[in-house]
C-alpha cells in the first residue's frame, strides 16, 4: 500500500479574538494594563477542530463548504502561510498552492518577467522555468502580448496567464482555491482537462469551492466542512446534495458515509469504534444493505425488480421495546416515503430481550424511478424517537432497457408506482 | 523527496536556514524585480542612484569643507564625504526598505508561502545593487581626485559583510515587533534622520572630545564608515575597540532572527 500524499492529523486551528473597540480613553488605559500584565481574558475562535483527513496519490479532492465554515482555512495551513494551532500534517511530495490567482504578479512587469517571478515563487527554478515556458505561452494563447507589461492586460489574459504557470509547475502535489473560474468557456474547458490531465499523470489535487459544478467534474472525492469539522465525504454527488440540504435545513446534523467498508455480502459495516456509528445503551446498529431480492448482492437494481432493505441491529438490553423504521429521501434530500409498522395502529408493544435482530423491509417492482435514492432508519423506544445523528446510505436504481426507450422513460418523478387501473367504457 | 511536516511548533533554525537556501533564486527574482520597477520608466534607470551620494558630497562640501572647515582627515574632503554617504545610504536603504518589506508584500504573503527572511534579503541584494554603482562613481571621483588606491582594499568584502550585518541585525528586530505593533515602524526615518548625525557620515570621528569618544565604539555604523575610508581611501585603520560591538550585532543578528522566525509564521493572520 502506497503513502498517502497528505495526511492530516487531528489539526485545530484557533484564533485569538482582540476586541479592539474600546469605550473612552480610560478603558483604553486599563486595557493596556491588562495586557501587560497579562490579565485580560482572551476569547478563542475554533476555525477547525480535529480535522483528520488522508488524501491519496492521484486523487482528486474538492473540499466545499458555507463562507466561514474554515474550508479556506484548512488550504492556507496545508500551504503553510498560517500554522496550525495543534496536530500535524505529513506531506509527500513537494506541494504548490495558488489560493487566488495571480497573487505574485506586479502590473509594471511584462508577462514573460511576470511568469519567471510568479514561477519562482511557487518555487520553480530558472532552468526550469526556462524548460517550460514555451509551453506555458502556449497554453496561455497570449501570443505576442508576452512582451507587454501585463497592466495593460485584460483580466482574461492575466488570469489565463497566472492559470498557465500554475498548471506547468512540477509539484506533486496541487491546491486550489476558487480559482477555476478562468477565462472564457472555451479556455475554463482547457482548464478542465488541464486538471483532469494533471491527475491523470499521478498528481494529487486539492481544490477548495462553492461552485457546484467545479466539485462534481472535476473531483473523485468530496470533502463537506461545517464549523469547522468533517461533516461529510465521499461521492462528490452526494456530498454536494448535502451541503444544498443544509443550506436549506440548518438544524439537522447530516453525517453520511461513517461506514468503514462492505462485507463480501455487500452489507455496510458499521464500528463499534467509529463516533458516526449511531448507537447508544440501548441499540447498536451493525450493517445495513439494499439489494434486489432474488438477485446477487453486487447486481444492479433495475426499475422492474423487488428490492430489500436490511438492517442489522443489535439491542443491548432485554428493557424497552425496538421500534425501527424506514425513511426515503431522494438525491436533494425530499422525503419520499416512509415506513414504521411499530406506529401503526393495534400494533402490541413487548419487551425484547438483547440480541441481534435482522429487519428487513420490501419494496415492490416499479416502486422507485432511476437515479440515487437514500435510506435513513428512525429508532423507537417504547413510542418515543430516539435520537440518533441523521445518516443517509444510498442506493442507486437502473433504468430497464425498455423503460429507456419507452415514451415516459425520461420522466424525473421519484417514484414510478404501479397502480391499480379499471377501465370502463360508458 | 522525504515526506514534509506541518506542525504547531516551529522550524529549528537549521531548517528555517535551509528552506531560506532553497528559496535563493526567489531573493534574486524579487530583487530584479524592484530594480526593474523603480528604473524602468526612467531614461537614466540605475544611474539615479548615484545621484544621491553626489548631491550629499556637494552639499556637505560647501557646508563642512568650505564654510566650517572641518579638518582631521587626510583625504580630500569631497572624498571623504562620498565615502561616508556610501556606507550610510546602504545602512539606510537597507533599514528604509526592509522594515517596511513584510507590510508592502502583504498579499504575496497571504498567498504564498516564502521564508519571509527572503523579504530583507532581497533588499540587501537591491542596495547592493545601488552600492557597486555608487562604489564605481567613488572610484571615478578618486581618479578625478588624483587619490592613490591604497593595498587595503582587498578588505573592502569584509567592510561590506559589516555594513550589510548593521543593517539586517536592526532590520530583523524592527521587522519582527513591526509585525504586532505598528508604531515602530513610524519611528524608523526618524531614527535614521538623527543618528547621521551621531555617525561621523561628513565628520571626522576625530572632531570628537577624547571626553566622550568611547561612546563612538558602540556605534557600529562608525566602525564600518572608518572601515571604508580605511579600505579606499588608506585613512587609520579601524580601532580594535569596535570588536566587541561587531560581536554583540552578531548576536544581536542570531537572536533577532530567531525571533524573526517565530512570529513570521503568524504574520498572515497579523498583518
Amino acid at each position: 500500500m502506497t503513502k498517502p500524499a497528505i495526511k492530516i492529523e487531528h489539526l485545530s486551528k484557533s484564533y485569538e479574538l482582540r476586541h479592539l473597540k474600546s469605550e473612552g480613553i480610560q478603558n483604553s488605559i486599563l486595557l493596556a494594563f491588562k495586557d501587560v500584565l497579562g490579565y485580560r481574558k482572551v476569547d478563542m475562535h475554533h476555525v477547525l477542530t480535529d480535522i483528520s483527513l488522508e488524501i491519496q496519490k492521484g486523487e482528486v479532492l474538492g473540499i466545499i463548504g458555507r463562507n466561514g465554515s474554515g474550508k479556506s482555512t484548512l488550504l492556507q495551513i496545508l500551504s503553510n502561510i498560517i500554522p496550525p494551532t495543534s496536530g500535524s500534517i505529513a506531506i509527500d511530495g513537494t506541494i504548490c498552492s495558488i489560493l487566488g490567482i495571480g497573487a505574485g504578479f506586479h502590473p509594471d512587469l511584462t508577462g514573460k518577467e511576470n511568469v519567471y517571478l510568479n514561477g519562482s515563487l511557487l518555487g520553480m527554478s530558472k532552468q526550469k522555468i526556462d524548460a517550460v515556458f514555451a509551453e506555458i505561452l502556449d497554453f496561455s494563447g497570449i501570443g505576442e502580448f508576452i512582451d507587454e507589461p501585463v497592466k495593460n492586460y485584460s483580466n482574461g489574459m492575466y488570469l489565463r496567464l497566472a492559470f498557465s504557470v500554475f498548471s506547468h509547475l512540477d509539484a506533486d502535489i496541487l491546491l486550489l482555491d476558487e480559482v477555476l473560474a478562468v477565462g472564457d468557456a472555451a479556455f475554463h474547458e482547457k482548464a478542465k482537462q488541464k486538471i483532469s490531465a494533471l491527475a491523470r499523470s499521478g498528481k494529487t489535487v486539492v481544490i477548495v469551492s462553492h461552485n457546484p459544478s467545479e466539485v462534481i467534474e472535476f473531483c473523485s472525492r468530496c470533502v463537506l466542512i461545517r464549523e469547522g469539522k468533517i461533516a461529510a465525504q465521499g461521492n462528490p454527488k452526494l456530498v454536494f446534495a448535502d451541503y444544498l440540504i443544509a443550506l436549506n435545513k440548518q438544524n439537522a446534523a447530516i453525517e453520511l458515509s461513517s461506514f468503514t467498508g462492505k462485507d463480501e455480502a455487500g452489507r455496510i459495516q458499521f464500528d463499534l469504534n467509529n463516533s458516526l456509528t449511531p448507537q447508544n445503551d440501548f441499540f447498536r446498529l451493525i450493517s445495513v444493505r439494499v439489494k434486489a431480492s432474488n438477485k446477487a448482492h453486487d447486481a444492479a437494481i433495475y426499475i422492474s425488480d423487488a428490492i430489500e432493505i436490511e438492517y442489522v441491529i443489535e439491542k443491548k438490553c432485554d428493557e424497552g421495546y425496538l421500534q425501527l423504521g424506514s425513511k426515503i429521501l431522494d438525491l436533494f434530500g425530499t422525503w419520499i416515503t416512509t415506513d414504521a409498522p411499530a406506529f401503526r395502529e393495534g400494533e402490541v408493544h413487548q419487551p425484547q430481550p438483547s440480541g441481534t435482530y435482522v429487519y428487513t423491509s420490501f419494496y415492490e417492482p416499479y416502486f422507485f424511478n432511476s437515479g440515487t435514492y437514500k435510506h435513513t432508519l428512525v429508532i423507537g423506544r417504547d413510542g418515543k424517537e430516539v435520537p440518533i445523528p441523521f445518516q443517509f446510505y444510498t442506493f442507486e436504481i437502473v433504468k430497464d432497457e425498455w423503460i429507456a426507450k419507452a415514451v415516459w422513460g425520461g420522466l424525473p418523478s421519484p417514484l414510478l408506482k404501479r397502480l391499480a387501473w379499471k377501465v370502463e367504457q360508458q | 523527496m522525504a515526506i514534509q511536516y506541518i506542525q504547531a511548533k516551529e522550524d529549528s533554525l537549521f531548517t528555517y536556514l535551509k528552506k531560506v537556501w532553497s528559496y535563493r533564486y526567489l531573493v534574486i527574482v524579487l530583487a530584479s524585480r524592484e530594480l526593474k520597477v523603480k528604473y524602468a520608466q526612467a531614461k537614466f534607470g540605475i544611474l539615479w542612484s548615484a545621484l544621491q551620494p553626489l548631491a550629499g558630497m556637494l552639499v556637505f562640501t560647501l557646508f563642512f569643507d568650505k564654510l566650517i572647515q572641518i579638518k582631521g582627515m587626510h583625504s580630500p574632503y569631497p572624498l571623504f564625504a562620498f565615502s561616508g554617504m556610501l556606507g550610510w545610504n546602504y545602512f539606510s536603504f537597507i533599514l528604509n526598505g526592509a522594515s517596511t518589506s513584510l507590510i508592502q508584500n502583504q498579499t504575496l504573503i497571504q498567498k504564498i508561502y516564502f521564508p519571509k527572511f527572503i523579504l530583507p534579503l532581497s533588499k540587501v541584494v537591491v542596495g547592493l545593487i545601488e552600492f557597486l554603482i555608487s562604489l564605481a562613481v567613488m572610484l571615478l571621483l578618486m581618479f578625478v581626485f588624483a587619490h592613490p588606491l591604497s593595498w587595503s582594499i582587498v578588505f573592502l568584502p569584509v567592510v561590506i559583510v559589516m555594513n550589510i550585518l548593521v543593517g539586517l541585525c536592526i532590520t530583523i528586530w524592527i521587522n519582527a515587533l513591526t509585525i504586532r505593533n505598528r508604531d515602530l515602524h513610524h519611528i524608523v526615518p526618524y531614527m535614521i534622520n538623527f543618528s547621521i548625525w551621531l555617525t561621523p557620515v561628513f565628520y571626522p570621528g576625530s572632531i570628537i572630545p577624547e571626553r566622550y569618544f568611547w561612546l563612538t565604539y558602540l556605534n557600529p555604523m562608525a566602525g564600518v564608515l572608518d572601515g571604508y575610508r580605511y579600505v579606499l581611501l588608506g585613512e587609520a585603520c579601524p580601532s580594535i575597540q569596535y570588536i566587541y560591538i561587531f560581536l554583540f550585532m552578531l548576536l544581536l543578528f542570531v537572536a533577532g532572527l530567531m525571533y524573526f522566525k517565530k512570529v513570521e509564521r503568524y504574520v498572515a493572520e497579523l498583518i
